[in-house]
Parts: C-alpha cells; sequence; structure tokens
C-alpha cells in the first residue's frame, strides 16, 4: 500500500489538490472553532451522564437493591446492559481489522468513528461488571494477584474468562485506535494555530515526522495489530456467551450462543456505527468522504447478520422441541406465550423484520430512514439481551421461585447514564480527535494510483 | 434491657413485695414440690415425671355420612347472602403477635401472603363476583363493612369469605401497627365480628372498591400480578406437568407393589450401565464423613417450624413486606405449596426445599472468586467474606435456594453496642454484609462445634477422633420439626438413619436429571384418602 | 512557530527517565502496595494501652503462672476468656491490696462491673477460631501469640492471616508438641515430636472453608 506522503510527493498536481481537501476537510472539524450543534449536544449528554453518576452514587452507598434484580432473577438490566454495550463494541474492530486484512477499502472512511465508537462502548459495557457486582470494591479479587489469603480466582468461572476477554479486547481496540491515529494527529499538530492545541496535538503524535522509514514500521505495526485484533472480534463476544451458554439453566444453555452472540454484536454494532455516523457527515461536512456507498454497504452487512440473528431464533427453537428437554422446550414456549411475550415480540421484529427494509434502495439511501431502522435495530438488540437474561430465569425448573422482574427508576437512570457516559465521549472525539482516517483515506482515493505505481 | 418490669413484678409491688422476677419464680417453683431446682428445671428444659399419662384411645367405627361434592365444595351461595368465616391468622394468631416481625415475614402455610391478612374468596366465587386477587372489597354483613383486600385461593368453599383475623392493630407496635400499603399491617378484621357470630356469619355481599392493594407473596408472584401474555395458562400447565416428578407422590395401592420406587431412571443419562450422568469435571471422592439430609414428605405437613428455626439460628434477616414483594426474601428454607386438580377442590401438595448441597453443584464452578465450594465432608460452603456478589451461583442454581443481601438488612444492629444485636443474633454464625450471597449451610456451625468437641479429651469429649453418634447433631429445622420429617446425618455411617432413609424405595432426588448429585434426598408422599371424604366424581387414591 | 516535535533536549529523558519509569514504575507500584498492605506492617507489633498496667512478663514470665490460671476455659471452648476481676483479686487480696495501679480492679471487682481489657488478639468476625480445637491437640500458645512471657505490654506477635493459618493446617508437624506442654514457653519440642502427635490423636487439620467460616 502506498503511504498517502510518498504518493502526494508523486502524484501530480490534481491528485495533491484532492488530498488537501480531504485534509482540509477533516481537520477542519478539529481545529476550527466549535459548531453550534455541538454545545447542546454535549450538554444532553452530560446530563445523561450525570444521570449516571447520581445512580452510582446511591448504587454504591445503598446496594444492589435500588434495582429491581431479585432472588429469583439474580441478573436483570445490569447484564442486559452489559452485553447490549458490548455487542455494540464490536463494529469498530471488525471494520479495522477484518475488513483491513480482506482489502475492503471502503471501510477507510468509518474505521476511526468505529473504532473510536467501540473503545467508548466498552467503556460503557466495562462498568457493569463491576458495579453489578453486589461489593464492588473487592471487584479486583478477580484479577489474580498473590495475596495474604492465599486465595486466586477460580478459573472454571466463565466471569473470569470474561476479565481477561474484555480486558484484553479493551487494550487492544485502544491501541489499534490509538496508534492509527498517529500520523492524523501529526497533520492537526501541523495545522494547528494556537500553541496549545500544536504542543498538545504534538505530544499526542508521539514525534511522528512522516518519514518513509517511520511509514513502514506503521504499516507493519498496523498489520501485525489488525491480525491480532482479528480473533478477538470471534472470541470476545463467544467468551460472553459462555456466560449463558456453560450454565445449566434452560434457555441459557445452548451450543449455538458463540456465533448468535457475535452475529448479533456485529448487527448491533454496525447499527450503532450508522445510527451516529449518518448524523456525523451531514453536521461535519464529510459527505464526500463517507459516501452514500459505504452507508449502503453496511446497511447490506445488517441485512446479513440480521438474517443470521432471525435463523439463530429459529434454530433455538427448533432445537429445544427437537431436543426432547422439557425444560428447554417450555422456556422457549414460556418465552414466546408468557408473561415476557411483548419483550420476544419486540426483539422478533425489530431484529428480524426491520432490517429486512433495507432490501429496498430508498430505505439504504434516505438517512432519516436509515437511523430510524438501525435505532430500532439497536433497541431490538438491547430486547434480546433481556429476553435471553430475563425470561429465561423468571421461570426456571421449581415453580416455587418464579418470579417477574420489574425495573426501578435506578435501573433506568444507570441505563440512561450509560447512554451518556457513551456520547459525551463521542462528542468529545468528535470535535477534538481526527474523525476520520485522513491518511487511509488518501491512501485508497482513486487520485493515489492515478500516478506511477508505489506498491 | 429498656428498664420495664414484668407482670409478675407488678402484680408483687401491688402486694407490696419487691422481690425481683427471677427469684420469685424461683421461690413458686420450689413451693411447687416439683423436685430440683428451678435452675436444673431450666437447663434441663422440662421437669421430669411430670407427663401425662398416655392415653389410650381406639378409632371409632363408622363415622359421619360422606361429604357429597356440593358440601364439600361450598355452597355456592349468590352475593348478598354470601358466608363469612373469621379465621385465624397462621401469622398473629388473633393479631397477639402482630409485632413479631418473624412471624410477619413467615408465609401462611396455604396462601403463602405475608405481612398482612386477607379475604379469600374460591375462583369460581371471584369470577361470578368480577373480583380479582388483590382488589380492595367492600364486605358487607348488616350494617357493619369492611374494606379488606381479595386474594382468589384456590379450595376455598364456594360461596364462602375466608377472613383472616389479627391485622389492622394500631398500638401493637413499631412493626405490628398498619402502615402503608408497602409496609403491610393489614386490615381491622374485627370490624365484621360481633358476639353474634363469633366463628362465621352470612348475609354478606361483597363489592369491588375500585382501589387495588399489593399482596406480598413468596409464591405465584406472577398469579397475583395482571400482566400481558399470550397464553395466560402456560405456566400453570407447566406446573401440573412438573408436580409429579418435583413432589412424588404414590398411594397405598402404589407403594404396595414391592417393584415400587420414587427414584426414576432419566432419559438424559448418558451412562446407562452406572445410571448417572457423566460430569465435566472431575467428581470429587469422599472418603471420610458424608453430611446428608432426608426429608420424608409423608412427614411434612408444611407447618413453617423449619422455617422460622432456621431463621432464628442462622441470622437470616427479617427483609420486609416491598422486599418480599421483590421476591426478595431471605428465608433459606421455604416451602413450596402446589395446587393440584380443579382450582376449586385442588389437593395441595407441599415441599420444604433448602440448598441441597449437590455434589456436581452447579453454583460451585461459576463462582468467579472460588466464594462457594466444597468441604472434604460434602459440604456446599458459602464463604460470605469472599463473595463479591456477582450472583451468578444464584442464576446457576436449579432449586433456587441461594439468597442475595440486597441491602444491608442489618443496618439497624450494625452497632455492636446495640442491646437488641447482643441477644439477636446466634454468636456462631456471621451476619452477612450487603452484596453477599448466602444460603442453608447444613448448620455447619453445629457440625463443627460437635466435631471439636467429640475430639476433645475427657470429661468434654471423646478424646480421639471418632465417629459422631448418629443424631448428635441435628440442623436447626429437624430439631423443630414436630413430625420427624427431617432428618440430618453422616451417610459414611450405614446405620445411621440418614443412610437408611437414602436407601429406602421412597427416596428420590429433587431434578435428578441435572445430575447434580444432590445430598438431601426426599421421600417420596404416600397417599391414602379415606374414599368415603373423596369428592364426588373422583375416584380415591386416583392421581 | 515551527511544528511541535520533541526537541532535542528530550532525548536523554526518554532514554534514562520515561522507559525505565514504565518499565520499574509498574512493578514499584505493585511491591509497595503489596507492602503496605502487608498484615506483617500493618498489624504485627499492634500494643494497645490497657486500663491496668498488666505485665505479662511478670506474671507468667518472671513467677511462671501458668496461662490456663487466668485464661482458664481455653481447654473447653472457643475463647481463651479474659479473666474477670475476681481471678486478680484471687491473689491481689493479699498482694498489694493497695496499689494505685490496681485501682481500676478493685472497682471492677468490687462495683461488679467488667475490666475494660484492649482486645489484641482479634480476628475478623467472620473467622470462627476455636481455642480448644488446638490447644487440646497440642499446639502451643505462643506458636500464635508469641513469647508472652517476655511482653511487658501484650503485643501482636503473628500475622494472623488466612495464608498463615494454611500453612499450619496444610503441614501442622512443625506447630505441634505434646499437649501437655502447649502452655510453657520456648518450648523446643524434640525430634519427630510433632509428627508422633499428629499419629497418636490423628491430627488432620481440614483446609475446608467451613473450617473456619460459618
Amino acid at each position: 500500500m502506498a503511504s498517502p506522503s510518498e504518493a502526494a510527493a508523486g502524484s501530480d498536481g490534481e491528485a495533491q489538490a484532492v488530498f488537501r481537501g480531504i485534509t482540509d476537510d477533516v481537520s477542519r472539524v478539529a481545529l476550527n472553532p466549535t459548531p453550534k450543534w455541538w454545545w447542546p449536544a454535549f450538554g444532553v449528554s452530560n446530563l445523561m451522564l450525570l444521570c449516571l453518576v447520581v445512580s452510582l452514587y446511591h448504587l454504591f452507598t445503598t446496594g444492589i437493591g435500588v434495582w429491581g434484580n431479585n432472588n429469583i432473577q439474580g441478573w436483570a438490566w445490569d447484564i442486559t446492559n452489559f452485553v447490549f454495550w458490548i455487542g455494540i463494541g464490536h463494529a469498530g474492530t471488525l471494520i479495522s481489522a477484518v475488513l483491513y486484512l480482506f482489502r475492503q477499502d471502503w471501510r477507510t472512511s468509518i474505521n476511526r468513528s468505529a473504532e473510536a465508537m467501540t473503545i467508548f462502548a466498552v467503556a460503557a459495557a466495562g462498568i457493569f461488571p463491576i458495579i453489578h457486582t453486589g461489593r464492588p470494591w473487592f471487584a479486583w479479587w478477580m484479577i489474580p494477584h498473590p495475596n495474604d489469603m492465599g486465595m486466586w480466582p477460580q478459573f472454571r468461572s466463565p466471569l473470569m474468562w470474561d476479565v481477561f476477554a474484555i480486558s484484553t479486547y479493551a487494550t487492544t481496540s485502544i491501541l489499534f485506535w490509538y496508534m492509527g491515529m498517529v500520523p492524523d494527529l501529526a497533520t492537526l499538530r501541523d495545522r494547528a494555530k494556537e500553541r496549545w492545541k500544536q504542543v498538545g496535538y504534538g505530544l499526542l503524535a508521539l514525534g511522528w515526522r512522516g518519514s518513509a522509514r517511520q511509514w513502514h514500521r506503521y504499516e507493519r505495526a498496523y498489520l501485525i495489530l489488525a491480525a491480532l485484533s482479528t480473533p478477538l472480534v470471534l472470541s470476545v463476544h463467544s467468551v460472553v456467551s459462555f456466560d449463558f451458554a456453560t450454565s445449566q439453566n434452560p434457555g441459557w444453555h445452548t451450543t449455538i450462543f458463540p456465533p448468535y452472540f457475535v452475529a448479533g454484536a456485529i448487527f448491533s454494532g454496525f447499527a450503532m456505527v450508522a445510527t451516529l455516523l449518518v448524523p456525523l457527515r451531514h453536521l461535519c461536512g464529510l459527505k464526500h468522504i463517507i459516501k452514500e456507498s459505504h452507508i449502503e454497504a453496511m446497511c447490506k452487512i445488517m441485512i446479513a447478520t440480521g438474517l443470521m440473528v432471525g435463523g439463530a431464533y429459529g434454530i433455538e427453537i427448533f432445537i429445544a422441541w427437537y431436543s426432547g428437554n422439557a425444560g428447554e422446550w417450555f422456556t422457549f414456549r414460556n418465552r414466546v406465550l408468557g408473561e415476557y411475550s411483548w419483550a420476544y415480540f419486540a426483539m422478533v421484529s425489530c431484529n428480524v423484520l426491520v432490517p429486512q427494509f433495507f432490501w429496498i434502495r430508498k430505505c439504504r439511501t434516505n438517512p432519516w430512514i436509515v437511523v430510524g431502522l438501525c435505532i430500532l435495530i439497536n433497541v431490538g438488540m438491547w430486547f434480546e439481551r433481556f429476553v435471553i437474561i430475563a425470561t429465561s430465569l423468571a421461570r426456571q425448573a421449581m415453580p416455587g421461585m418464579w418470579g417477574y422482574f420489574s425495573p426501578t427508576r435506578w435501573d433506568v437512570l444507570t441505563f440512561i447514564g450509560s447512554f451518556g457516559l457513551f456520547f459525551t465521549l463521542f462528542l468529545l472525539f468528535a470535535r477534538f480527535l481526527p474523525v476520520i482516517a485522513m491518511a487511509e483515506v488518501k491512501a485508497v482515493s482513486p487520485e493515489a494510483h492515478a500516478g506511477k505505481d508505489h506498491h | 434491657m429498656y428498664g420495664g418490669i414484668s407482670i409478675i413484678e407488678l402484680l408483687a409491688m401491688l402486694l407490696g413485695d419487691d422481690t425481683p422476677a427471677d427469684e420469685l419464680v424461683a421461690k413458686t417453683y420450689a413451693e411447687s414440690g416439683a423436685g430440683g431446682t428451678w435452675r436444673a428445671a431450666l437447663h434441663d428444659g422440662f421437669v421430669d415425671r411430670t407427663q401425662l399419662p398416655r392415653a389410650a384411645v381406639q378409632a371409632g367405627g363408622g363415622g359421619g355420612a360422606a361429604l357429597t361434592a356440593t358440601a364439600a365444595g361450598g355452597s355456592g351461595a349468590q352475593n348478598g347472602n354470601l358466608e363469612v368465616t373469621f379465621l385465624p391468622s397462621s401469622q398473629t394468631y388473633d393479631g397477639r403477635f402482630a409485632n413479631n416481625p418473624w412471624l410477619q415475614e413467615t408465609p401462611d402455610f396455604l396462601t403463602k401472603v405475608t405481612w398482612d391478612n386477607v379475604a379469600l374468596i374460591s375462583p369460581d366465587t371471584a369470577d361470578a363476583l368480577g373480583v380479582s386477587s388483590q382488589d380492595v372489597v367492600r364486605i358487607k354483613v348488616g350494617d357493619r363493612a369492611l374494606d379488606i383486600v381479595a386474594l382468589v385461593m384456590p379450595g376455598q368453599a364456594r360461596g364462602s369469605i375466608g377472613v383472616i383475623l389479627g391485622g389492622g392493630r394500631t398500638r401493637a407496635g413499631r412493626v405490628g401497627n398498619k402502615q402503608r400499603e408497602w409496609v403491610g399491617g393489614g386490615f381491622d378484621a374485627y370490624k365484621l365480628r360481633t358476639s353474634a357470630g363469633l366463628d362465621f356469619v352470612t348475609g354478606a355481599t361483597v363489592s369491588r372498591t375500585g382501589t387495588r392493594y399489593k399482596i406480598a407473596t413468596t409464591q405465584e408472584h406472577h398469579d397475583i400480578r395482571r400482566g400481558f401474555s399470550i397464553s395466560a395458562t402456560i405456566g400453570d400447565k407447566e406446573i401440573q406437568k412438573k408436580l409429579p416428578d418435583l413432589v412424588r407422590e404414590t398411594d397405598r395401592a402404589g407403594f404396595a407393589d414391592v417393584a415400587y420406587k420414587a427414584e426414576k431412571t432419566h432419559p438424559y443419562y448418558h451412562d446407562h450401565e452406572h445410571g448417572r450422568g457423566y460430569s465435566l469435571y472431575k467428581e470429587q471422592t469422599y472418603d471420610g464423613r458424608r453430611w446428608a439430609m432426608a426429608i420424608d414428605l409423608g412427614n411434612c405437613m408444611g407447618c413453617n417450624a423449619c422455617v422460622v428455626a432456621c431463621q432464628a439460628e442462622n441470622n437470616v434477616p427479617v427483609v420486609g413486606k416491598r422486599e418480599v414483594t421483590r421476591n426478595r426474601e431471605m428465608s433459606w428454607l421455604r416451602i413450596d405449596r402446589y395446587f393440584r386438580g380443579d382450582l376449586n377442590d385442588p389437593e395441595v401438595v407441599g415441599q420444604p426445599v433448602a440448598c441441597q448441597h449437590c455434589e456436581n453443584a452447579p453454583c460451585e464452578t461459576v463462582c468467579p472468586v472460588g466464594a462457594t465450594l466444597h468441604s472434604s465432608e460434602g459440604l456446599n460452603d458459602m464463604v460470605y467474606n469472599r463473595c463479591v456478589g456477582t450472583r451468578y451461583c444464584l442464576n446457576n442454581c436449579p432449586y433456587r435456594v441461594r439468597r442475595f443481601n440486597f441491602v444491608d438488612y442489618h443496618q439497624e444492629f450494625n452497632d455492636a453496642r446495640n442491646n437488641v444485636r447482643k441477644l439477636l443474633f446466634n454468636p456462631d454464625v456471621t451476619v452477612r454484609e450487603r452484596g453477599v450471597m448466602e444460603k442453608c449451610t447444613y448448620c455447619v456451625q453445629r457440625i463443627q462445634a460437635a466435631k471439636i468437641k467429640a475430639k476433645n479429651p475427657a470429661p468434654h469429649g471423646a478424646g480421639e477422633r471418632g465417629p459422631i453418634a448418629d443424631g448428635t447433631i441435628t440442623t436447626a429445622c429437624q430439631a423443630a420439626c414436630p413430625t420427624e420429617a427431617i432428618v440430618f446425618g453422616d451417610l459414611s455411617d450405614p446405620e445411621s438413619r440418614v443412610s437408611k432413609l437414602h436407601g429406602d424405595r421412597r427416596q428420590y432426588e429433587l431434578l435428578g436429571e441435572l445430575n447434580d448429585k444432590p445430598r438431601t434426598r426426599f421421600l417420596a408422599r404416600v397417599r391414602n384418602p379415606n374414599p368415603e371424604l373423596a369428592p364426588a366424581g373422583k375416584p380415591a387414591g386416583h392421581h | 512557530m515551527a511544528r511541535f516535535l520533541f526537541p532535542e533536549w528530550t532525548q536523554p529523558l526518554k532514554k534514562y527517565v520515561i522507559t525505565p519509569a514504565l518499565l520499574v514504575g509498574p512493578v514499584y507500584i505493585v511491591l509497595m502496595a503489596a507492602l503496605v498492605k502487608d498484615p506483617q506492617t500493618l498489624r504485627v507489633g499492634y500494643m494497645p494501652e490497657q486500663p491496668v498496667p498488666y505485665s505479662h512478663a511478670l506474671h507468667a514470665g518472671e513467677m511462671g503462672l501458668d496461662c490456663r490460671y487466668c485464661h482458664n476455659v481455653v481447654e473447653q471452648s472457643a475463647k481463651a476468656a479474659v479473666p474477670p476481676a475476681a481471678t486478680c483479686m484471687n491473689c491481689h487480696q493479699t498482694v498489694l491490696p493497695r496499689s494505685e495501679k490496681l485501682l481500676p480492679v478493685r472497682q471492677a471487682f468490687f462495683e461488679n462491673e467488667p475490666l475494660r481489657w484492649v482486645r489484641v488478639t482479634d480476628l475478623p468476625d467472620y473467622v470462627f477460631f476455636n481455642h480448644s480445637a488446638h490447644v487440646t491437640r497440642g499446639v502451643g500458645c505462643e506458636t500464635c501469640h508469641g513469647r508472652v512471657d517476655r511482653m511487658v505490654r501484650v503485643w501482636q506477635a503473628q500475622p494472623l492471616t488466612m495464608q498463615w493459618c494454611l500453612d499450619c493446617h496444610r503441614n501442622p508437624e512443625p506447630n505441634l508438641r505434646e499437649p501437655a506442654n502447649v502452655t510453657v514457653m520456648g518450648y523446643q519440642p524434640a525430634a519427630g515430636e510433632g509428627a508422633a502427635v499428629k499419629a497418636r490423636l490423628k491430627i488432620n487439620p481440614p483446609t475446608d472453608c467451613s473450617t473456619c467460616h460459618r
């Protein structure tokens, strides 16, 4: 792959102008004065973040009892939110790593913001495993370390696997995101007018000069990280699904969960990327970089993954019946027909029916429709996790302990708060960091290949 | 503790005698001529040779005429001519124990209601009246009226409203007083009760007031909740299907068959040679003692004594009505109660369920910090101080016997100098903090005390490690059980009662198909209903 | 203004400060945290002021009183028992009956109020240690409490951590002696004494969770 500096040096004036255009447009977002739409958006997401702070204070001082969790449904919205956010955090790595390895050039316009979104989603997800514990101040016991109790964590527990899967994923994603950003940070540094911005971006750019040697190492490191992250796309949500799949509960104990969860995660991840990027490309004037065809490509992926998820719903029910396991069969009948049928049908209609609209071209190109459908898909994916967790636990083997989960206002506030955290981080990113991988976009733009062959 | 004086002290004072109460009692005891001293009698717990003479009783032949279905099923009277019966509360009796939170939170035997008294209406009558559970109804008898919450109760006689007494007190104390809906306290049913009809009155009119009142039950939260579902009866049907497996029963004829065995071979077992499933993990072996329990359903009558005993022994908190409505009752031992057959004339089956101490415990493998592990004697140990509270064990327990401290239920007693705390808690059992899981331990504190004592040198112990005689250790529930339905002991001793019960042909594992290998085994109930009492159209012993 | 790159003078910083800090820093932080949190740092040596300046060195050491004279139920019960003032008064009715220092003891004795000793060896409430189970099996007092006969004011001699308890439960022999000698201070067990006691009394200390946590 040609590095942009080489390409720029060797191409004709027209190509240079295009490259400068890209740089101008992307840098403008970070360097120009704050646009008008940003402050209200930031204010609202800060208010939501405040909900998180308040609800966490109440949670830590009072106990898990502020939520609706109970002795029948030990997990409810807390783990639902966790799996929901972790799922969303899948698109970034998929776009960055897997599509990179498959040389899908259209990824370059969205990969930076998708990665950022991944990291913020993982941050929003990562708080739940800690805050959902009854004594979060002892959560560090899950990290293996020598101690005066002579105790180690139990590695048979899927929750332990989660600890490693998620921390590895978070670390790799952050490295990947940051490393990919270094050349663009250097660009911002060079274009910044104020001294504090120059120094700030300069520190973050780690002394990037754009020399051939630096480019060479950069590309190598990027490839290695991409290769390292690829298995993570599959592993993280597989491990998360083990939380359920390795239990003995009917409705959880299912071998289909790992692929089903991964497909669902990519599904919801793309839905969230589209939800964020479609408005962003309008607001930041990046329509010529994040092209319509890119949005369409994402919609097509959503059709594919939506069908996979729909297939999984069908297989689940079929296997529940076919297995002859009475408990399993009841759990699924109850899921569809019982007290939680509203949640089940919300899930099916949002996840299976809604993406079918993307077969229609107009639904893929009209930004309003795309965002609307993507939000519905995200709602559906939240319900999917809720259905798995709450309906399965509601009616287990002992009818003497059957129950129904009702959320409290603190459940709702915590959930809203996690959105606050996510949006606040994303808005900060959109304001101060290069939202699009300029270097990569230039490398794959037709002008880069117009001159002599640089490969 | 609060500087009060007892009734006998007050009476003695009025007579000009200010001797302390304990001395008064000792004096009276000495004068009674029962022998020995008061202290010795108090220590022993009984006075020797004062038992009543054994009565010779013989079952009388004959008996009354057979009840007809109509009689057994109630009068079916119409509104305006309904019967109201006054029933003592299983918790507060006539209200005198209203200030005792342990009793308030002990679920009623049949209704499973806590913290309130209710009006019981049979399903048919409720349909006719258009009343559903949690509706506040107005019961009018003559010029007297009572607003009370209704509970549709299978088995209640048709046309008869069962009003439970004991609620709505105003001067019972901090716990027993009538309070807001979320705190409970019930309704003053004495408004309807006059000397004209102490046990029942007739000619009652029932109408809905339009208000609703939340009832806190420990079972069937789903039945009294109005919710949307496509198939409202899917749960009830499933319960009827599961029941013969959960609570195994037979009748006299079935039991007379020598081939009868309550335990079944399960279709999911792969290892047909040993009749067991395979475990993913290497199974633990036991070369020493193996603690186990047997619960004879034939003896259990669901009286709740075990539930309260467990609560007292193990520092189990009372959580209050609001928490019960959220399914957060903490009782380690619950008695599941199911109705079988026609809801207007059902059979009731009950089953005490606590931690089964599975040998392949599903809860143990999922705890990330190893807070619940197996002991070398087969106990499923719960280590409160290691627990971080992920609640995964709770989710993975098929018996749903684990209880989580959702908030600090002992908050009131956190101060070590609190005088109530000094009297309230068993010092041999940890008081659990918020955010930790807890569950039945087989009264491990009693086991450890017995083990240590047995090995201590004479005169206090045997002086060496030897068998602990069967019956030395009783769990709190066992000690309180009036019918000896619960037996605890050591399986490694083939002569122990529990070993023999585990070998009984009535024994079975609850949810045995999961291959959890529970250490608690149930003994199937043998029913022997009197054919003359059997409802019409339903032959005796038919299940 | 030129673009901001790391100036020349930062190069040695990278080499000698930042890189070593990144490499060694985490290790240093972990070590310091472990050291600060270690019970050896936190607890051993805890020596609170007592209401009466009772000297174990004098009573148990110099005069050779047996531990069990005051801690009399140690062989039968879970707790070793802090003696009532009456136990002190057995002697101090005649020995130093007017001592200023013993005023709280006499006060407690005559007013039937307990003496408020400050507990030195205090395990958390969720740990159930049984003295009788250890003393009658030949675990000496000094194994856990140290050389009390040399302490003027008692201090905590051992960390009393779970790991420390487990070390002995897994390998009890070095700490076992003839049960008759449990109160002897500075006792040197004969070769093979621990193993012999272990075999004779069939000592097999459990390491189940419920052994200590109930």
